[in-house]
Order: structure tokens, then sequence, then C-alpha cells
């Protein structure tokens, strides 16, 4: 019987499709942290947001063909906690996310916007590229395809 | 470094800042220069580049400033029509106690619950000499649909159409809704949210009305900006 619920819980464990709330800097630090030696990639989205959308399945390919090359993308999903059940992960299975990502649970949105770049007024769709080292190399509002993506990160990934 | 300025630059939050674009452009130069002349060149190359370095640094901190217009700076005047053809322009609103520019959006779920309570809110404080104006400034968004989303809800405040999203650029717009509340002298006294949420039993902090209530009073606006999450203005440049 123990045996059962510890290998159901592996199970359960194994299954890396999850969506992880965002509660405050700390998780962000992390995250960040987490990330170093690889580029990362941060994306902000919406599942009402039609230009997130649009883009979405482009760094989905992105983060498929670069995730053994150093290259590591973290989606933060700005859609209310609410949805997450309902929508947000729906979509997010449909579209073949198979990794984890993340929703935004801070207490305020400003805490959030202003950790990630102070110059930045929350439109989304909003991306972030930090190179290995961890620092900020770029940011840009609005929805790219996969040539602008896959072109912006290379740049740091050697 | 270079790359890093090509990529401030493709930024679209930059874009339509001349200004900038012009400080960006003479970084370009000075850099090429120098990167052209750093193999060869007199002795005094060794002292002109480094101040040139240092005046590059200053340029460089100056131009990093937040794309969108911050509470103190003052606003150029502008015209924008409404969906009936009537032009509105900022300067004729010297006598109102501010003016209330709102970036808004026909399909924005960010926008649409504010649609509940809007109207009131906007007849409550033109009584208390407020000017509201709503602005599109979504390429993907027409005039006629303007119009008709106006009607529906029963706006009492024009929905000005920012064509090619020239004052949407003058303000450093990026979101919907994003509002900014411009006094009689033009310059900018609250930039931000409405409220903090946009379904009503959530709001807890009335951001829009707070700074309204401290202009009306003659008080100074205690909490000048706000941030919130929004769909991105459709600009007609593409972003």
């Amino acid at each position: 019987m123990a045996l059962a619920v510890i290998l159901a819980l592996a199970a359960i464990n194994g299954y890396s499709q999850d969506i992880k709330p965002l509660e405050n800097t700390n998780d962000l630090e992390a995250i960040k942290d987490g990330a170093k030696g690889s580029v990362l990639l941060v994306n902000f989205w919406a599942s009402w947001c039609k230009p997130c959308v649009s883009e979405f399945p482009e760094l989905v390919k992105l983060y498929k063909n670069y995730k053994d090359k150093g290259f590591q993308l973290v989606f933060i999903s700005l859609d209310d906690a609410t949805d997450i059940d309902k929508a947000v992960k729906p979509f997010l299975e449909k579209q073949g996310v198979d990794f984890t990502t993340y929703y935004n649970k801070f207490a305020k949105p400003e805490d959030l916007i202003d950790y990630i770049d102070k110059n930045w007024q929350g439109a989304i769709p909003s991306t972030y590229i930090y190179d290995k080292s961890g620092t900020m190399q770029a940011g840009f509002l609005g929805t790219k395809n996969y040539e602008q993506f896959e072109s912006e990160i290379s740049k740091y990934l050697n | 470094m270079l790359e890093r300025l090509n990529v401030m630059y493709q930024d679209s939050r930059f874009r339509g800042n001349y200004l900038t674009e012009l400080k960006l452009l003479t970084i370009y130069c000075i850099l090429d220069y120098i990167s052209k002349t750093n193999e060869k060149g007199p002795k005094a190359m060794k002292i002109i580049k480094p101040l040139l370095f240092l005046a590059l640094l200053f340029i460089g901190f100056t131009s990093v400033k937040s794309f969108a217009s911050d509470p103190g700076d003052k606003v150029d005047d502008f015209t924008l029509k409404n969906y009936d053809g009537t032009a509105y322009s900022l300067s004729d609103m010297k006598d109102s106690k501010a003016v209330v520019v709102m970036f808004w959006s026909c399909e924005c779920p960010n926008v649409q619950p504010y649609n509940d309570r809007i109207g009131d809110f906007v007849k409550e404080y033109q009584q208390k000499g407020i000017t509201f104006w709503a602005i599109n400034a979504n390429s993907t968004e027409t005039v006629e649909q303007v119009s008709e989303h106006a009607k529906k809800n029963d706006y009492p405040f024009p929905v000005l159409k920012d064509v090619n999203n020239v004052v949407a650029d003058k303000l450093g717009a990026t979101r919907t809704p994003e509002v900014y509340v411009i006094g009689p002298d033009k310059t900018i006294l609250y930039h931000g949210r409405i409220s903090d949420s946009k379904f009503k039993e959530q709001e807890t902090s009335l951001d829009l009305k707070n700074a309204l209530d401290d202009i009306i009073a003659g008080r100074d606006v205690a909490v000048k900006t706000t941030k919130s999450f929004g769909c991105n203005i459709k600009r007609a440049q593409g972003n």
C-alpha cells in the first residue's frame, strides 16, 4: 500500500507540465539564479491576450530547439488565478508545453513589474532576455516571430 | 556595446522618441569612429578616446529615461477627433481642473470589466470640473468599431481616434487601460491605472479617484504613478 502511494506520488512528480505561482520577488530571484549559466528568456503573456497567443507557439518551438544548447525559457502568465485551471492549463496542453511555467500571484502588480524593469508599464506581450551571467540584455514589447527571437537569443548563447 | 544599443533601438518603447534616436545615432557615430581609429592614430587619441567614452556614458544614461512621460513632465498640445468627427484639443481645456486621458480598447479584457462603472464615475467627476477623454490608439480597431462600442456602453465621454498612435507615442503609452491626468498647464499629475483590479468586487485601491480627489482639493497628488498589466497598444508601425 505504502509502495503504491510512493509510486503514485513519483508518477505525479514526473508529470512535468506544471504551472507554479510567483508570489514575491524571491520567487523571481530563485528562477533567475536557477538559470545562471544559460541564456534565459522570460515571456509575459495571458490567454486573453491575442498577440501573446499568436507568438506563443514560436516561443515553444524556440525552447524545444535550444533547450539542450544552454537556453531556458520561462513563461509567466498574467491570467487571473481563477482562470488558471479553466483557461491556462488547457491552453498550455494544447500548445505542447511539457515544462514548468508560472503565473502571477503577486499581491501588487507593481512589485513584479518594477522588479523586472522599471521602464515597463505593464503592457504585454513583453519579453526579456538575460545572458549566462544573469544580466538582462534585452527587453521588448509586442509580438515577435521565431526568427526574431532566435536572432536575439543567439547573441548571448556563446 | 553596439549590440546593446542595437537592441535598445529595436525596442519599440524607444521608437518615436526622436531625441533618443538622435542621441543613439550620435553614439553609433562616435563608437564607429573610435573602433575605426583603434589601431592607428596619434597620441592625442589616448586623451580623446576616454573623453569621448565619458561623453557616451553621459548621453547613454540620459537616453535611458523611461519612455513614458512621467508626472511632472509637460505634454505637447494635441488635437484628435471623436468618432462623430468633432475635434478635441488639449489647449482648449484650460478651464478644466484636469483632463483625464484614458487609453482605451474595444476588445481588451482588461478594459471591458470597467464598463460597468466607468460611466457613473466619469459623470460624478465631470460635475466636479474634470474632463474625460478616452483615446483609442489601436490600429486594429476602426472608427466604426469604436463608435459602435462607445454607443453600446453609453459612454459619457468622447473616444478619440489616435491615428498612427501619435499621441500614444508622445505620452509613451503602452497599454490599455492606461491613464494620464493632465493639469491646466499641461503638466502630467498622475500616470497609471484606474484601480488595482478590473473587477469591482476585488478593487481595494481606487488610484485614479484618489488622484482626482487630491487635485480637486488643491493637494499635491499623493500617489502619482501606478502600474498594472494590460493589453499592449496595437501600434500602426507594429511592435
